[in-house]
């Protein structure tokens, strides 16, 4: 690749305009009592550092890790048979079970859940982990599934065959070859579902009912209470692991997550 | 790497070459015919080439020996065991295919290893094989290369050298050098039949090439429309062949209308006369041009005269396009140098030995 002059800038420009919007949240989450016209906060306060140790918060960041760490496995899990059907496979119906797949994220996923909520509650999923980790898949399996549909269009199947010949079966097939070869649009999958979820916030609350507490549900009601300081604490909270899951997965991955390439510039 | 999860299945050394029978095996796909009814017969060691025109179900048939494509009817057995049962795991068959469909995720001693780790063999021991099967297609120093860090040839090696450490009882080869420049596939026939003759295996090998296939099979089968149309020795197959159909395949041929009688070919001006052992009735015979020469001494019952109508260069010979007097061309390949000139007459010289008659029914 010839190095252009434009590509730092660029580089530049992206950085501050990601970074730049982090900087009054820093500077809030340290803030003791700041108000106009001060640029900057007269004095430093550990106040909202140490909210971030208290109970809740860290039970909160636990039910955010399972439930969006769930949320991306079963979303790919899911989105891999649908991807490969809608890949590789020309049938009859296929443009419609596409659009019916991609309903629940044309449609507000609101609408969706209020519908849904009645069945959660008739089956005793409201209030619990697995009921929301099961209604956050109605807005992230369409993207696993298109993805993965996309990735499948690319895939040589030849060498689904190849390793059969050579004394792989079915499972061993999938497991040596098939996966390996989906690997960039996995993790892709997995990334982008998990970060879908991660900031995920009416339907946890509606089918959650309060009582599955996500990082979501406590900044939002840090806000709510007008509480700058712990909002901006919780902030830096929830912006933290999917910056750290994306560095870790890109340092895995390598080149193959495209979408984040930015980071190799 | 962990330990494979199944006890190890220990491969023969060297797994006896199998003898492979395929009876009445027929492929439709939609209305279309690929493969009607067509019997080959693999003799356990040999090596077989399967010509044909493209979309003459050449590839189908292999499809199905190697249990990737199923047959609408027929039967195949491998040394009298029926295996279109079998999924293709299962099955003692190596595959090449035109593409060399290395696995891209795993290193070329990874991609080699492959059959022999599915089968649950021990690192330790797909190590000394691969090592071993890498030195016999020549490639010792790439074992830690990438699929895309190779050439061509090199990667259609690899993937004969994957296919072979299974240690298949037959060996499938579906044009695997088509796309490789004309020098480099004169050198991997050398390769693929060496290979055949240290290992022993049952081969078979589809192609359209006709001059590939003389080049390196004992046995050719000549496919056209999905059905076998000749069959034998690359000799008989040039020299004799079954079908009117496998005598062009072959390269440019005369052919020469008459009629059969007694055990006796003659022309319908009568000049002609050619022993053969095909049956009575309306005939045609065939005979390449390089078989002709010129006829100096007095007329026989064995040459024909023609009138001259173009001569060619060609390097080793030159190009005599002649006609009979009833207009049938006759084409000669005769030494440089040979008295003819355009317009002239002349007398060419059919030696009954390398005539060959086929009966009108074919």
């Amino acid at each position: 690749m010839t190095r252009s002059p434009w590509r730092g800038a660029a580089v530049a420009v992206v950085a501050v305009v990601t970074l730049l919007p982090m900087v009054p949240v820093v500077l809030w989450a340290v803030a003791g009592a700041w108000r106009y016209p001060d640029l900057l906060p007269p004095e430093t306060s550990l106040r909202g550092l140490r909210l971030l140790a208290g109970d809740g918060v860290l039970g909160a960041l636990g039910t955010s890790v399972l439930v969006s760490t769930s949320v991306a496995l079963l979303a790919c899990l899911v989105g891999l048979p649908a991807g490969r059907a809608l890949g590789l496979h020309r049938f009859r119906g296929r443009r419609l079970v596409q659009f019916l797949l991609l309903a629940p994220i044309i449609v507000p996923p609101l609408a969706v859940t209020l519908g849904l909520q009645v069945f959660f509650v008739r089956y005793g999923l409201a209030d619990t982990v697995g009921g929301v980790v099961l209604v956050q898949l109605v807005p992230t399996v369409p993207y696993a599934a298109s993805l993965l549909a996309a990735a499948h269009a690319d895939l040589d199947t030849d060498h689904e065959r190849a390793a059969r010949v050579l004394g792989a079966g079915p499972v061993r097939t999938l497991l040596h070859v098939s996966l390996p070869l989906l690997r960039p649009a996995l993790v892709t999958a997995f990334l982008l579902t998990f970060l879908i979820s991660w900031s995920e916030y009416v339907l946890t609350l509606l089918v959650g009912g309060g009582r599955v507490t996500t990082l979501p549900l406590l900044l939002f009601s840090a806000i709510e209470s007008s509480d700058r300081t712990a909002a901006a604490a919780l902030g830096l909270l929830v912006v933290l692991p999917p910056v750290l899951l994306v560095l870790a997965l890109t340092r895995v991955a390598g080149r193959d997550v495209a979408w984040v390439g930015v980071s190799r510039a | 790497m962990r330990e494979p999860r199944e006890p190890a299945r220990p491969l023969p050394a060297s797994a006896p070459a199998a003898r492979v029978v395929v009876r009445d095996l027929v492929v439709r796909f939609g209305g279309t015919v690929a493969v009607d009814h067509l019997d080959l017969d693999l003799e356990p060691g040999s090596f077989t080439a399967l010509l044909g025109p493209s979309g003459c179900g050449k590839s189908t048939t292999l499809g199905v020996l190697a249990g990737l494509q199923r047959p609408d009817a027929g039967s195949v057995t491998i040394d009298d065991v029926a295996v279109l049962d079998d999924p293709p795991e299962r099955r003692p068959v190596g595959l090449v295919l035109q593409k060399p469909l290395l696995f891209p995720h795993l290193d070329v001693a990874r991609n080699v290893g492959f059959g022999l780790r599915m089968a649950g063999a021990s690192r330790a021991h797909e190590r000394a094989e691969v090592a071993h099967m890498l030195r016999r297609v020549r490639l010792d120093d790439l074992g830690r290369r990438r699929p895309h860090e190779l050439s061509g040839g090199q990667e259609q090696r690899v993937s004969l050298a994957r296919a072979l450490l299974r240690r298949p009882r037959v060996l499938l080869l579906d044009e695997p050098f088509s796309q490789l420049d004309p020098e480099l596939r004169s050198e991997m026939r050398t390769l693929v039949r060496r290979l055949h003759d240290e290992l022993g295996v049952t081969t078979l090998f589809v192609t359209h090439d006709r001059d590939e296939a003389v080049d390196v099979a004992d046995q050719v089968v000549v496919l056209d429309r999905g059905r076998v149309v000749g069959g034998g020795t690359p000799e008989e197959v040039y020299t004799r062949p079954a079908t009117l159909a496998t005598a062009r395949y072959f390269g440019p041929v005369n052919e020469l209308s008459g009629q059969v009688d007694d055990g006796r070919f003659t022309s319908p001006d009568g000049t002609l006369a050619v022993p053969t052992d095909a049956a009575s009735g309306p005939a045609v015979l065939v005979v390449r041009p390089e078989a002709l020469s010129l006829s100096t001494g007095a007329a026989t019952a064995h040459d024909v005269a023609v009138a001259v109508k173009e001569v060619r260069f060609a390097g080793t010979h030159i190009v005599v396009d002649t006609a009979l007097a009833d207009g049938t061309p006759l084409r000669a390949h005769l030494p440089v140098g040979s008295p003819v000139v355009p317009g002239a007459t002349a007398r060419l010289l059919l030696p009954p030995e390398r005539c060959h008659v086929l009966g009108a029914q074919r």
